[in-house]
């Protein structure tokens, strides 16, 4: 993680020598893809465009989500018609409670072939779960939808995290995931 | 370098008879005490001062990650009120019985009541793979047990907060000691009811912007040795304050993500709490127990019995048949982590007598071995019941 982080400011370091070296050759050439990838693109735009991109307009909003009180039974089938890895648990009153993912359901559904100091008091719970709430993880990851992109992929890269929940006032507004902020990223090459 | 060697030595016995007992059939913990038993008549080593300061940040580690890791605030709210009669009974006859059993050989008013604590709590983990085995788990005796479990260590723990503040009197407390001890509590929750509501939240936000290497886990490891510390600070023992600042951040996100509960669970069970274990086998003397032998089996049959008594009738009074209550009085009775923590602080604290202790971690062991193999013989008992028709259960 830390190799990884300093190899992205040298990086950055050298995009912006080729860029005071450079004359201001702002938008690459599509076509040119083999070129792009050798010469680094534009550091200083990257970042800049990073910090003034929040959250709000990256995310997710139409994600799948799942009630407190689901069985157990429905969420599997969701996970068998829905490409996602996790599903944020919500109240009621559209509040985040919890997240649960395939590796809560497949801990559960293994529990028995599980090792033994995995059958803890804790797990034995959880195993005996039904519904959502008590299967899910209670402590999900949040972040605020003003928040920008880049403080998101700091929290993602810095702390091996896949994706976030968007939340503002305690409500669920979103999931921001890996793969959200890089297609992002993406359109804003061109 | 001596002890060097002697860490080394231990943590490796440790993690092969762990392996040993695990492929037995047994909980690895049995293993690690073994270890350190068999460190101890092997090496005979004299100078174990870095192995007991181990042995006590084991006693801490233990601790926190049960908090942190394994104790959820929820599931307490949402254990039922049935839950608490059977709980209450199991673990007052369980009191009652080490009390008593002091009493009867003439120990300490305070050595009495560590023996009643240490026989207080129960370590449900033990007894799970059975009911898995056996398809108990949900069972209404199953999961009435592990509801019950949910209290055991808190009041276990709440226990010998009571207890160690008494100790400092070496007197039966007036009621103005008592205030004043319970005065010491309340301002120990208050700080840390503070600190979690407020301060550990706000503190987790920087620490995940900070820069320096591996910040998050430091500070995950500095909150367990701050509570703890500051446990002492207040008269009370560094393990119950390492055990509430585990609870506490349990429910931070930030200081729960994956990557940083692999790594606290990595430095406390792969390498604290089996030097704690050890650390228990190694202080056992075996002469003592040949010597004390009736001792050494009273208490082995009071705090198995009581355990099973209270559970009983606690069971039996929410209107569970009989076989299930004996079911849940058995499932019970293991003890494995708070109660040895329990006789390590009185050991330090000078008020267990080493007949006691190790006529205690002998219950220990023999409960971890003993209550799995009662277990399903009492489920057995009643399935072969179930076979036939119509058969009440009373």
């Amino acid at each position: 993680m830390h190799e990884a982080a300093s190899f992205i400011t040298s990086f950055f370091k050298f995009k912006l020598l080729t860029r005071m070296t450079e004359t201001g050759k702002d938008i690459p050439d599509k076509t040119e893809v083999q070129e792009e990838e050798e010469v680094p693109r534009d550091k200083t735009r990257l970042s800049d465009i990073c910090a003034d991109i929040i959250v709000s307009e990256v995310m997710s909003k139409e994600m799948t989500m799942v009630k407190e009180t689901e069985s157990i039974e429905n969420i599997m089938e969701l996970m068998t018609k829905t490409p996602y890895h996790s599903y944020p648990v919500v109240n009621p009153n559209g509040e985040l409670v919890g997240v649960i993912d395939e590796n809560n359901i497949l801990e559960l559904l293994f529990f028995e072939r599980s090792n033994r100091h995995h059958h803890t008091h804790l797990m034995a719970i959880k195993a005996l779960s039904e519904e959502a709430s008590t299967l899910m993880v209670h402590h999900p990851m949040i972040i605020d939808p003003d928040a920008t992109l880049c403080e998101a992929a700091d929290l993602m890269i810095k702390h091996h995290i896949d994706r976030l929940c968007v939340v503002k006032d305690k409500k669920l507004e979103g999931v921001v995931s890996k793969s959200d902020l890089i297609r992002k990223i993406y359109e804003l090459r061109g | 370098m001596e002890a060097i060697l002697q860490i080394m030595v231990v943590l490796l016995l440790a993690r092969i008879l762990s392996e040993v007992s695990e492929r037995a059939g047994l909980p690895g913990i049995t293993g690690e005490i073994a270890a350190g038993f068999l460190f101890a008549l092997a090496f005979r080593p004299d100078n174990i001062e870095t192995f007991t300061f181990m042995g006590e940040l084991g006693a801490i580690f233990l601790l926190f990650t049960a908090g942190y890791r394994e104790v959820h605030v929820k599931d307490l709210k949402a254990a039922s009120i049935n839950a608490l009669i059977p709980t209450f009974f199991q673990i007052f006859f369980a009191f009652t019985f080490g009390f008593m059993l002091g009493n009867m050989y003439g120990f300490s008013f305070l050595e009495s009541l560590f023996m009643a604590v240490a026989f207080s709590p129960t370590s449900i983990s033990v007894v799970v793979k059975t009911l898995i085995d056996t398809d108990y788990l949900s069972s209404k005796p199953g999961s009435l047990m592990l509801t019950s479990a949910i209290f055991d260590d808190i009041i276990g723990l709440f226990l010998l907060t009571v207890v160690i503040s008494v100790v400092t009197f070496q007197h039966l407390p007036s009621v103005i000691d008592l205030l004043r001890i319970g005065g010491n509590i309340m301002a120990f929750a208050i700080v840390m009811a503070i600190m979690g509501w407020k301060v550990f939240p706000a503190l987790f936000g920087q620490i995940q912007k900070m820069h320096t290497k591996e910040a998050l886990f430091s500070f995950v490891i500095l909150i367990a040795l701050f509570c703890a510390y500051m446990a002492e600070a207040f008269g009370l023992h560094a393990v119950i304050g390492a055990f509430f600042g585990g609870v506490l951040i349990s429910d931070l996100p930030i200081a729960k993500i994956e990557a940083v509960q692999k790594k606290v669970s990595g430095i406390a069970y792969g390498f604290f709490t089996p030097l704690f274990f050890a650390f228990i086998g190694l202080s056992v003397e075996i002469e003592i127990l040949y010597t004390a032998s009736t001792f050494a089996v009273l208490v082995i049959v009071l705090a198995l019995t009581g355990k099973l008594i209270g559970g009983f009738i606690g069971t039996k009074l929410v209107g569970y048949s009989s076989k299930d209550s004996l079911i849940f009085g058995i499932g019970m009775m293991p003890r494995a982590g708070v109660e040895l923590v329990v006789i390590a602080i009185g050991k330090e604290l000078g008020i267990i007598s080493n007949e006691l202790f190790s006529a205690i971690v002998l219950m220990v062991i023999v409960s971890i071995i003993v209550s799995p193999i009662l277990l399903e013989m009492s489920i057995r008992y009643k399935e072969r019941g179930l076979k036939v028709p119509e058969q009440p259960t009373v």
